[in-house]
């Protein structure tokens, strides 16, 4: 059988050569595409954590577990060790204030003074918010994670088993607006459990391998709060995109050849809820990747 | 270069029909699905309207312009001959809940206020078609109780590339046979998108419809198709008809139903 990492190769090849050059939002320019998929088969285990760089599934998976608290501040991301979303509130610091801070000094204000954090680590009403506390204009609170687990194991042949984070009237608020924006599950006569990810902008150097890591977590938490076992994860991209300065480290990575995929496991036998689990609960075994390639996030 | 609407869409209901699994359903029907599929259409190639059976395109012209009106009774359908929503709508009154148009047109704020989210798309394709968040979503959460039908078509974005304007629809749940080839699926996000196009320039060009893709994450089929006939070439003909505005008259669409009489259906 062919390695499904070359779903991933090919797609970086299509647009690196025949991607639009566009401008965007953050004014680094990009080549891209629109509408893209990768479909990867969970059932053996094996999970889509690229081997042709290593990617931090740790941070990835740290990340998830972050969006599921239905956290917004990045000073818990911070507790961990995580920076991924740091930029954001420290751009916006250096812009409001006019003060050139480096990035370790800022998250070393964060961490230590609950003040500062409230007022400059906020990231607004960005994923978790609308995953756990979505609030209609009636101001009534929906936890769209917790009705996805009941349905997964009261009605699992349901079409309706989604959430998502677009919350129209939010997005404003919000630091980023989601770019892994819905997430929707469905389960197989034989009890397995897929997943869809529909991305409509995905940054595929260094978002797209730290999403897929994320969205399979999820999956498997999901799938051992329902009793299931592990179908398909599905990923669907909108505006599929390479910064212009990512391109050497493309095609330093079209040069490697994947390495046998990784598997995943939750170490543990199922918490209460889905709620119950935390990073030392996953496991990536048999995970020998290519070196690391590293590259500038466009904020 | 994209594959036709004549090989994918029927390949596509074969795979179903062949791979599918049996699967309970709500309605108590019973259907085959596959979960995860994707459709793609060039369409300077022509209109990707189903032409190995005959699909009513006056509904769903209607219908597009139905849900454009921001509207969420079944009234203004039925006063103009198309039943499609009635079975959902309250016999009475003809009231469907905030079901698609009235989260596209207002989803409502929790100030009182409403979003104009068809308004927004067109505001940014006129004045940042580069962006990546040119979206319209009509699952509401905090609404969803409400509406008398889920959204099927739950969410779709555009992107504009050399002054091409491309859609993807993502459909969480896609009856191939009755939905996909009717009314929620693939001619009616074509109309969808040549009606946004057609509504505003980019830049100093006029905008041309390129590429529609449709990703369905869901589908369920009961019954095999007989082969294709030649495809319509509707969206030639469209992108030479001027469009009023997002609020086209349903004349405009008849007098496109008229280019669909030649088309060769079964």
């Amino acid at each position: 059988m062919r390695h499904p990492e070359h779903q991933y190769l090919e797609m970086l090849g299509r647009v690196l050569e025949s991607g639009d050059p566009r401008t965007d939002r953050t004014g680094v320019g990009t080549l891209s595409r629109f509408g893209e998929v990768a479909r990867f088969d969970l059932s053996s285990g094996e999970v889509p954590i690229l081997t042709t760089k290593r990617v931090y599934w740790k941070t990835a998976v740290k990340e998830m577990l972050w969006f599921l608290t239905g956290g917004t501040n990045i000073r818990d991301l911070l507790r961990e060790k995580v920076s991924i979303w740091t930029d954001w509130p420290l751009e916006r610091y250096r812009k409001a204030t006019g003060t050139h801070i480096s990035q370790a000094e800022f998250e070393m204000r964060v961490l230590e003074d609950s003040a500062f954090a409230a007022q400059w680590g906020e990231l607004g009403p960005v994923y978790g918010k609308q995953w756990r506390n979505w609030v209609g204009s009636d101001g009534k609170v929906y936890d769209q994670i917790s009705n996805v687990v009941q349905t997964l194991k009261t009605n699992p042949s349901s079409r309706r088993i989604l959430f998502h984070g677009w919350n129209v009237p939010e997005i404003d608020r919000m630091a980023l607006p989601p770019c892994h924006l819905l997430y929707q599950y469905h389960v197989s006569s034989d009890g397995r459990l897929s997943c869809i990810l529909f991305q409509r902008s995905a940054d595929i150097l260094l978002g797209v391998p730290f999403n897929w890591t994320g969205a399979v977590a999820l999956q498997l938490m999901l799938a051992q709060q329902a009793g299931l076992g592990l179908g398909e994860f599905v990923w669907m991209g909108g505006d599929v995109h390479l910064y212009k300065n990512h391109v050497d480290q493309a095609r330093e990575q079209l040069s490697r050849s994947p390495r046998p995929m990784p598997r995943m496991r939750i170490t543990k036998a199922a918490p209460e809820s889905i709620d119950g689990y935390c990073i030392e609960d996953f496991a990536v075994e048999g995970y020998d990747p290519h070196p690391a390639i590293k590259a500038e996030v466009a904020v | 270069m994209t594959r036709p609407i004549r090989s994918q869409y029927e390949d596509f209901m074969r795979h179903v029909f062949e791979h599918g699994v049996a699967k309970a359903d709500r309605t108590g029907t019973g259907t085959r699905s596959v979960f995860g599929q994707q459709m793609r259409f060039d369409l300077r190639e022509g209109f990707p309207l189903v032409t190995t059976k005959k699909v009513h395109f006056k509904s769903i012209a209607l219908e597009l312009l139905w849900f454009l009106r921001g509207d969420g009774n079944a009234r203004w359908l039925q006063e103009r001959g198309v039943s499609i929503w009635d079975e959902w709508a309250n016999p009475e009154t003809g009231d469907l809940g905030p079901v698609y148009g009235v989260q596209w047109r207002s989803w409502p704020t929790p100030d009182g206020g409403h979003i104009d989210q068809i308004a927004e798309v067109v505001k940014q394709l006129k004045s940042n078609p580069d962006s990546r968040r040119i979206i319209v979503s009509a699952w509401n959460v905090a609404e969803l109780s409400k509406m008398a039908l889920l959204p099927c078509h739950a969410f779709f974005q555009f992107y504009v590339a050399e002054g091409r304007l491309s859609c993807q629809l993502y459909q969480r749940s896609a009856d191939i046979f009755l939905g996909v080839g009717f009314l929620s699926g693939i001619a009616h996000q074509s109309l969808n998108a040549v009606c946004l196009c057609k509504c505003g320039t980019v830049g100093d060009r006029s905008a041309t419809v390129n590429e529609w893709s449709l990703v369905s994450a869901y589908t369920a089929a009961q019954e095999d198709e007989e082969h294709p006939r030649r495809k319509s070439r509707l969206a030639s003909q469209l992108a030479k008809t001027r469009v009023p505005g997002l609020r086209a008259s349903s004349k405009w669409f008849d007098s496109r139903r008229r280019a669909i009489r030649r088309m060769d259906c079964h």
